[in-house]
């Protein structure tokens, strides 16, 4: 950080000046062509993605993030398939066994090892967090895209509409989708994307709306580009970079959701495991066997940390407004 | 001590940006006397404005400025404190803006932004400042002052603002007035009318003042001395006369052709100069104008020619003015 | 001005009609009820039918609907089908007080944490005072509340039992709900603040406010904070909604009578009256804090024209 930096680089001393009497005849003869110019190229143009990258790249906390991120989901992937344990596994000789070379951290009541059992809950979590994040950026990103490009009557109407389920608690919703169609993964997939989408729709509108009115949309509308022209070539290109972001976002919040409603209980069901029951369960024992309360929570506490420094990373590298 | 209001020497400013370091002015020196209107002129990106941020410290953080004297009315600027310098902007030296759409806080009223330099710097009451205020609004030539006092920026045009925005800069009565492109944002008619009340302006309270601007149009007028600037280095100075008629520099050459003047009528042909400036982050050993120069010569790559006199008070910096350059080239 | 806020208000009763409609058939339409004979196995079906009959669950749903706006006119919202002795007025009114104190409790102190939080780090950019803030706010909003809840919990309840872990009484019952429940807001207005309070100062305006020599307390809180507090007002809106009518996990794993508390039951249990009332709550209490959240923006910024 404290790297003295010369702000002004000394300026070498000419060779020559003004008043030397004696400057080599043959430097005033013309500059060849090829000579001039040779400023431009010197900085290559750097395309937009390539750019975000690089900045992404210089941002420690970002890249800390990110390859937790990797980590955790080789961890998910692989973890369960290598582990001499299973989830459900249950071993009556092994109660409430404390970390140990064996059982990495810890079993549970039934003598389930925790360390194979968060490795299955980390798949349930990235699995909703990565499935919704993608399916809320499509169908948000669809919604506010049309009514934002169409504007006026569709525009209050589709609006209207969003503010009236926006305005529901989300958890109603939520708890009847499970009651309705069981507690499993796929029904808090469901009950998670069809609730989470009206952010997402509101801010692509938002966007589509506030490109619109600047100029180089006027300027591409005055050299006769048509409606749909606009909206593939400027208007998606230039609100795709935030509304990445906040899909980003929606990571942590989807897994956080799922945490929360298995660990009050309207979540998936047991012998499965997601993080959320795990923190439930090592709850009602904290007091007596603390780490089967404080590996679940470690595990949520520091995937959501990795993913929000990574969203913070990627907004700083593609909010355009932010740019030096 | 001099006998100009503004006096500064070997002025360098440079910025710390993700890629490295920016040299935004490489050496600058000027002055201002007192009732004096100068101009600054310059493509964007030169270090005009730069410069002048530099010399009243309003840059950012990543901003880093050296100079070998920064002399205002007699003080030194560079050994002010924050606080100190405080009682000189907006007291001694006001400023104004590019643009009017954005230099007015959109929160509170003309009235408020007009009279809280009058309240802060002259220690007057709200009642006498607001007095004050309508008759500045009234100077600068807005109609219904009282009714623009309780106005916000938006409910104003362009011109309007820029107006106010004048106001505000003149309000305590400075010594030395810097608008930095303040007709830039503005229609053509309105352009004419906030220069002809900044020239009145002058005349009226004599103030200094400095014009930064790119355009040749604006500065033509209204401005005694001209600076020409480019790559972050005064390229030519001299009078509105020297500048306009009598140009040494090609860059100063090059930008009357690019712009349309009353010189050949109406099948003058405008000439632009191609390329474009030079990327200050690894600034050019040589002029930094060479690159783009049709008189360019194999020594404009390999050293940077002196200010040198080429009459009473028109300086240039070109190695075309050199005594041997001028005997087989015509300048 | 008075027109604008009649004009939301009737918007906003529209909007209450189709969500009361909306919510009312989701509800219906999932199979169970509230008195189903899978529940209690033990009930005679005659005395559930009779039950039934008592409450109008027998007849058709539309009918049921029409049943229930007229009384809701009225202000009646019936009677909990579980806790048959209260009325859901009652339980609203001895809910609410609970889980209004404490929401409001926790956004006063995550805006009186937040606010200068993020007016800091955003002044002092890059120094260690903003990395801290910032690595308390990522914190903030990284840790669910219900784990932050169980470790202070273990902590002060159970290590060193100095608070109560549960129930509700005097101001120390207070302490721990208030503090896990204001943290996720605390970061997120603390982000808020930092990131508009920079992007204000990036502006045109504050360099005209420098440029008139005004002292620095001038420039930092009337110039650029007014500015920058218009999108955390915005944010305001919907949280104070979201936190006074209670959270779920804080009230369950606290034990504190508020209204949260009953939601995830009455859902589970089908208990209609108490849904409905709870979403009718709700509704009316986002859509009111929106609508002042609108008017307060217009009184700040002055741009935003109200008579529209």
């Amino acid at each position: 950080m404290a790297k003295k930096i010369d702000m002004f680089p000394a300026v070498p001393e000419p060779p020559y000046s003004m008043s030397d009497p004696a400057i080599p005849e043959e430097l005033f003869t013309d500059l060849p062509e090829e000579e001039k110019f040779s400023e431009q190229i010197n900085r290559p143009s750097i395309s937009y993605w390539k750019n975000a990258w690089m900045k992404i790249r210089r941002d420690k906390l970002a890249m800390i993030g990110l390859v937790f991120i990797i980590l955790m989901i080789l961890f998910a992937i692989f973890v369960p398939m290598f582990s001499p344990y299973t989830y459900e596994q249950q071993d009556h000789s092994a109660l409430y066994q404390p970390p140990s070379a064996q059982h990495l951290m810890g079993t549970d009541m039934f003598g389930r090892d925790q360390f194979t059992r968060i490795a299955y809950g980390a798949r349930i979590s990235l699995t909703i967090g990565l499935v919704s994040a993608a399916v809320n950026m499509v169908i948000g990103a669809l919604y506010g895209g049309i009514a934002g490009f169409f504007g006026g009557k569709v525009d209050m109407v589709m609006m209207r509409v969003v503010d009236v389920f926006a305005s529901v608690p989300s958890l109603l919703y939520i708890i009847l989708i499970m009651l309705f169609l069981g507690s499993n993964l796929r029904s808090i997939l469901i009950a998670i994307c069809l609730t989470y989408w009206f952010g997402t729709a509101r801010q692509t509108r938002a966007q589509i709306l506030s490109i619109r009115e600047q100029d180089f949309a006027l300027a591409a509308k005055v050299t006769g580009e048509t409606d749909l022209q606009i909206l593939v070539r400027h208007l998606i290109p230039n609100s795709i970079g935030p509304i990445i972001v906040s899909v980003t976002f929606l990571v942590p919040s989807a897994i956080f959701e799922e945490a929360f409603l298995s660990f009050i209980g309207i979540g998936i069901t047991v012998p499965v495991a997601s993080w959320g029951t795990l923190a439930n369960d090592g709850m009602k024992v904290m007091g007596m066997y603390p780490y089967l309360m404080i590996f679940p929570a470690l595990a949520i506490s520091l995937t959501m940390f990795a993913l929000n420094f990574l969203g913070d990373g990627l907004r700083d590298a593609l909010d355009s407004r932010l740019k030096k | 001590m001099s006998e100009h209001l503004l006096e500064v020497q070997n002025l360098r400013t440079s910025f710390v940006t993700g890629g490295g370091i920016v040299q935004a002015v490489r050496g600058v020196s000027m002055y201002v006397d007192r009732g004096e209107f100068i101009g600054i002129i310059g493509e964007s990106g030169c270090g005009k404005s730069v410069s002048m941020l530099s010399v009243l410290r309003l840059l950012d953080d990543n901003a880093a400025v050296k100079a070998d004297r920064i002399e205002f009315d007699g003080i030194d600027l560079q050994k002010q404190t924050r606080k100190s310098m405080r009682k000189i902007l907006g007291r001694q030296i006001g400023m104004i803006f590019q643009d009017p759409m954005t230099s007015l806080n959109p929160l509170y009223t003309i009235g408020n932004q007009l009279t809280e330099p009058l309240c802060y710097h002259l220690k007057i009451s709200k009642a006498d400042a607001r007095k004050e205020a309508l008759n500045m609004l009234e100077t600068v030539g807005i109609n219904e002052p009282e009714k623009r006092l309780k106005q916000y920026p938006h409910e104003l045009s362009g011109g309007m603002r820029q107006r106010a925005m004048i106001a505000i800069a003149m309000s305590c009565r400075p010594k030395l007035l810097i608008a930095d492109e303040p007709t830039t944002a503005l229609d053509v008619t309105i352009q004419a009318q906030i220069m002809e009340l900044m020239a009145e302006l002058k005349t009226k309270f004599t103030t200094s003042t400095i014009l930064i601007t790119h355009d040749l149009g604006v500065i033509a007028s209204v401005c005694s001395r001209i600076m020409v600037m480019y790559g972050g280095k005064i390229m030519e100075q001299g009078t509105a006369g020297d500048i306009f008629y009598r140009p040494r520099h090609p860059y100063t050459e090059g930008l009357l052709r690019s712009v349309p003047g009353d010189g050949s009528g109406p099948k003058e042909k405008l000439i632009p100069i191609p390329g474009s400036p030079p990327d200050l982050m690894n600034p050019p050993a040589g002029c930094p104008f060479a690159a783009r120069c049709k008189k360019a010569m194999k020594i404009c790559g390999l050293a940077m020619p002196g200010l040198v006199d080429v009459a009473e008070g028109h300086k240039c910096a070109c190695w075309l003015l050199y005594s041997r350059a001028s005997g087989n080239r015509e300048v | 001005m008075s027109r604008y806020i009649v004009k939301r208000l009737a918007a906003a009763f529209i909007s209450m009609f189709f969500l009361i409609t909306i919510t009312f058939f989701l509800m219906h339409a999932i199979p169970g009820g509230p008195f189903s004979a899978g529940e209690r196995k033990n009930l005679n079906p005659k005395i559930v039918e009779a039950i039934r009959a008592r409450y109008g669950l027998d007849q058709p749903v539309w009918k049921q609907y029409v049943n229930y706006i007229s009384k809701l006119i009225q202000g009646d919202m019936g009677v909990s089908y579980k806790k048959t002795n209260y009325t859901v007025n009652e339980l609203l009114a001895t809910g609410f007080p609970v889980s209004g104190q404490v929401g409001i409790l926790a956004i006063v102190v995550a805006l009186i944490l937040g606010i200068p939080l993020g007016i800091i780090s955003a002044l002092k950019r890059g120094s260690l005072a903003d990395m801290g803030a910032m690595v308390i706010a990522t914190i903030g909003i990284s840790i669910p509340t219900f784990v932050i809840a169980l470790l202070l919990m273990y902590v002060f309840c159970m290590k060193w039992p100095v608070l109560p872990s549960y129930g509700w009484g005097g101001i120390k019952y207070l302490i721990l709900p208030v503090f896990c429940m204001s943290l996720s807001p605390m970061a997120n207005v603390t982000r808020l603040t930092r990131s508009s309070m920079l992007e204000v100062s990036r502006q045109e305006y504050i360099k005209t406010a420098r440029s008139k020599g005004l002292p620095e307390g001038v420039v930092i809180f009337k110039h650029m904070l007014k500015n920058a507090l218009l999108p955390v007002i915005t944010y305001i809106g919907p949280l104070v909604a979201a936190l006074m009518t209670g959270s779920f996990a804080i009230e369950r794993l606290f034990m504190l009578p508020g209204m949260g508390r009953y939601f995830v039951n009455a859902v589970s249990d089908r208990d209609y009256t108490v849904i409905m009332g709870m979403t009718i709550f709700y509704g009316a209490f986002v859509m009111l804090c929106t609508l002042l959240v609108d008017i307060a923006y217009a009184f700040i910024d002055p741009r935003v024209r109200i008579t529209r």
